[in-house]
């Protein structure tokens, strides 16, 4: 028992860690998007509201399962420093402690909602409603730790799939306050800004040479 | 003028448990201050659930084996505003 | 009279008077739920709940709810009725004692007098009564007067409750009754001005005496308003039991023949004049014409007057005063309200909508606000049917005048929002 707390040595281990941690972006940023759906003015008449709510639901669930895996493996891999104290409390790992950190506190945040909606029938509903919210601060504190702490965070995949889950979450915060896609010109400014943020976001981050 | 006494009128101790002759049914009740007519309760329940005009769920009696089911239209509600109470 | 008993037109009594008339308040205990139960005291606010179930409700309450309050809603806030004013601006020492004697035998220690901020006279009289038992040693549990937003609905029990809660003075659709979990979740004793007066006097006298008026089922006397087209329109405190017209005659009676009075408040009902002349001052006997005692008003539309304009009016005021909250009141009683003005320049769909909608609003909210508007439309489809058929034949009012008889607050030249806190 105290040697797999104590780590593994790995070569696998922090392959693991880096695809996990991405499906779990991929992960989050569906949750996310799906959630601001479900709010939206108007829904697409042939897809029923209970539908996108469930599929939020669902896809929070796993999210939830793959953050447990994500920072199980981390902290079990050898190769980087960072211990089990480290998913709990940020900014104090060996490893890249600031980029870490930030994993810690979207990881916080994340289980903060997750409590709170499943006690949201017992609990008073303007906790329940702010601390929800938390999500919307937790993602792009994701989305930054996950371009931080990368060693492959100059790769193309890594950083096209990234571009790819904040176009969605664009696209998907737009809707949430013009309605249904396809319905005049909410629909057009979602598409044109879902391409227009994510190209200059990766146009600044390649120019800038913040991911050498 | 000559007072009778009259035996006193005894209202309903509200702390008496119901009666046990009428059966107890639970209800889907709506928090009216919380509801935004999203509409998913109708969606889920549509045999115990209608909409009305602006949007906001008129609610039937439900029969017994609706029940699972509206506990789960109480859990999609995404404001909360669902109750599923034991009915008088 | 009990209730008005020695009081003055123009001030309150002041403490030495107030004693003089009704003699020392005795000391009480839990033993006073015991009479007041004895007595068939029920509420005067509208609902007619009995107080002795309310006391019950409250001592039941585990001592982890905290210790129970005791609140008066002095709100009156019909703004045709004027019962409560009446009653707080002439005998205002009646309700405290009322109060205070309850507070004791639940085991309060505050009592709290909840009045509209815009009822100057009102909260003016109580805090005089209240600085008064202070400064003379009498007053055994402490009293507050608070005042909230002077809007329809803010004199709503949850929303009284809402408010001394710290929230705004919304209704609030809690699954546990005020008795049980109240202000700050402690159980709250709140009741109607005129019901803790009436307590003051059971607390003095006894349940014998309390009975010796009225009827079996309904004993005492309560304070009815009779405004509109009589004489003298005022309060007038009535035993249970007397015949409607007994009422009206003593404000002056009819200046000119009445086609209908409207009973209980502006969320009332109708009654028709020639069931007016049979009915008597008691639930029973109202109920069984198809109206409610409510806050006992009493308002006399003279038969020259069109009874769907004079609806139309108070609808549509009462649509304003929704508190906003609740879909099918904000929706349905502006709808309604629009049927109404359809109706009366003769649209014949407007009837069925109207009937419609009347269903879908009645119950689907957190107070019984809508609920109120409903039945003052159902009644006046029922009630003027033959007026209501003259309008959709010839298109418009054509033999009676429109103009105004209910009185209605002037519309406040308020920017923005009203303040519900």
């Amino acid at each position: 028992m105290t040697r797999v707390l104590a780590g593994v040595d790995l070569p696998g281990l922090w392959s693991l860690s880096r695809a996990t941690g991405l499906v779990l972006l991929v992960l989050l940023s569906l949750t996310l998007a799906l959630g601001m759906l479900a709010t939206a003015r108007t829904t697409p008449r042939w897809w029923p509201r209970f539908a996108t709510a469930s599929l939020h639901v669902d896809l929070a669930v796993l999210s939830l399962a793959l953050l447990v895996a994500h920072v199980t493996v981390t902290v079990l891999d050898d190769w980087v420093e960072i211990g089990w104290a480290d998913a709990v409390l940020p900014f104090r790992a060996g490893y890249r402690p600031v980029w870490t950190g930030l994993g810690t506190v979207a990881a916080l945040l994340l289980v903060t909602a997750a409590v709170t909606a499943a006690a949201r029938r017992y609990l008073p509903l303007p906790l329940w409603r702010r601390t929800h919210y938390l999500t919307h601060a937790a993602w792009p504190v994701a989305v930054v730790h996950g371009l931080g702490t990368g060693s492959d965070r100059g790769s193309p995949g890594a950083v096209s799939l990234t571009l790819g889950c904040v176009a969605l979450v664009t696209f998907a915060t737009v809707l949430r306050f013009t309605g249904t896609p396809g319905t005049g010109w909410g629909g057009v400014v979602a598409r044109v800004v879902a391409v227009v943020l994510p190209v200059a976001l990766g146009a600044w981050l390649g120019s800038t040479g913040a991911l050498r | 003028m000559a007072v009778t006494p009259v035996t006193p009128v005894t209202p309903a101790t509200p702390a008496s448990p119901a009666s046990p002759a009428t059966p107890v049914r639970p209800r889907l009740v709506v928090d009216w201050t919380r509801c935004q007519a999203r509409g998913l309760c109708a969606e889920l329940l549509p045999e115990a659930v209608a909409l009305d005009e602006w949007g906001y769920p008129v609610v039937d009696d439900l029969p017994p084996d609706l029940v699972r089911r509206a506990a789960r239209a109480r859990d999609a509600c995404p404001a909360v505003a669902l109750r599923l109470t034991r009915g008088r | 009279m009990r209730l008005l008993a020695g009081t003055r037109p123009d001030r309150p009594l002041t403490l030495a008077e107030h004693l003089a008339v009704h003699g020392a308040l005795p000391r009480t205990g839990r033993g006073l739920v015991d009479e007041v139960e004895a007595s068939g005291l029920t509420g005067r606010g509208g609902a007619g709940y009995p107080l002795a179930g309310k006391l019950r409700t409250v001592l039941a309450q585990p001592r982890l709810r905290g210790r129970p309050v005791v609140v008066v809603n002095a709100a009156e806030s019909e703004p045709a009725a004027d019962k409560d004013a009446s009653l707080v601006t002439r005998a205002p020492h009646l309700v405290l004692d009322g109060a205070a004697a309850c507070a004791v035998a639940v085991g309060a220690r505050e009592v709290v007098v909840w009045v509209h901020r815009g009822s100057q006279g009102a909260e003016q009289a109580l805090e005089t009564a209240a600085y008064e038992r202070r400064s003379v040693g009498a007053e055994t549990v402490r009293v507050e007067v608070v005042a909230g937003p002077d809007r329809y609905v803010a004199g709503e029990a949850s929303a009284i409750v809402r408010h001394l809660s710290g929230g705004p003075a919304l209704p609030s659709a809690t699954p546990y009754r005020t008795a049980e979990r109240g202000v700050r979740g402690r159980p709250t004793l709140l009741a109607n001005a005129e019901t803790f007066a009436h307590a003051g006097l059971v607390a003095r006298h006894g349940p014998a005496w309390f009975r010796a008026e009225g009827l079996p089922a309904e004993p005492g006397t309560m304070l009815a308003t009779v405004r509109g087209g009589v004489l003298r329109p005022g309060v007038v405190e009535v035993p249970f039991g007397r015949p409607v017209p007994e009422v009206l005659a003593a404000c002056g009676g009819p200046r000119r023949p009445v086609s209908a009075l409207l009973v209980g408040g502006y969320g009332g009902a109708w009654l028709a004049w020639d069931a007016a002349r049979t009915a008597t001052l008691s639930r029973a006997s109202l109920a069984a014409r198809g109206a409610d005692l409510g806050t006992g008003l009493l308002l006399a539309l003279p038969a020259d007057r069109c009874p769907l304009a004079e609806t139309e009016r108070l609808v549509a005021w009462l649509a304003a005063e929704s508190a906003g909250q609740c879909g099918p009141c904000v929706n349905g009683l502006p709808a309604m309200a629009a049927d109404l003005t359809a109706l009366v320049a003769g649209d014949g769909s407007a009837l069925s909508r109207l009937d419609c909608r009347a269903s879908l609003v009645a119950g689907r909210g957190a107070c019984h606000h809508p609920d109120g508007a409903v039945r003052l439309v159902r009644s006046t489809l029922d009630v003027f049917r033959p007026h209501v058929e003259q309008h959709l034949r010839a298109g418009r009012c054509r033999d009676l005048d429109c103009s105004p008889v209910a009185p209605l607050p002037a519309p406040e030249a308020v920017a923005g929002a009203p303040s519900w806190r």
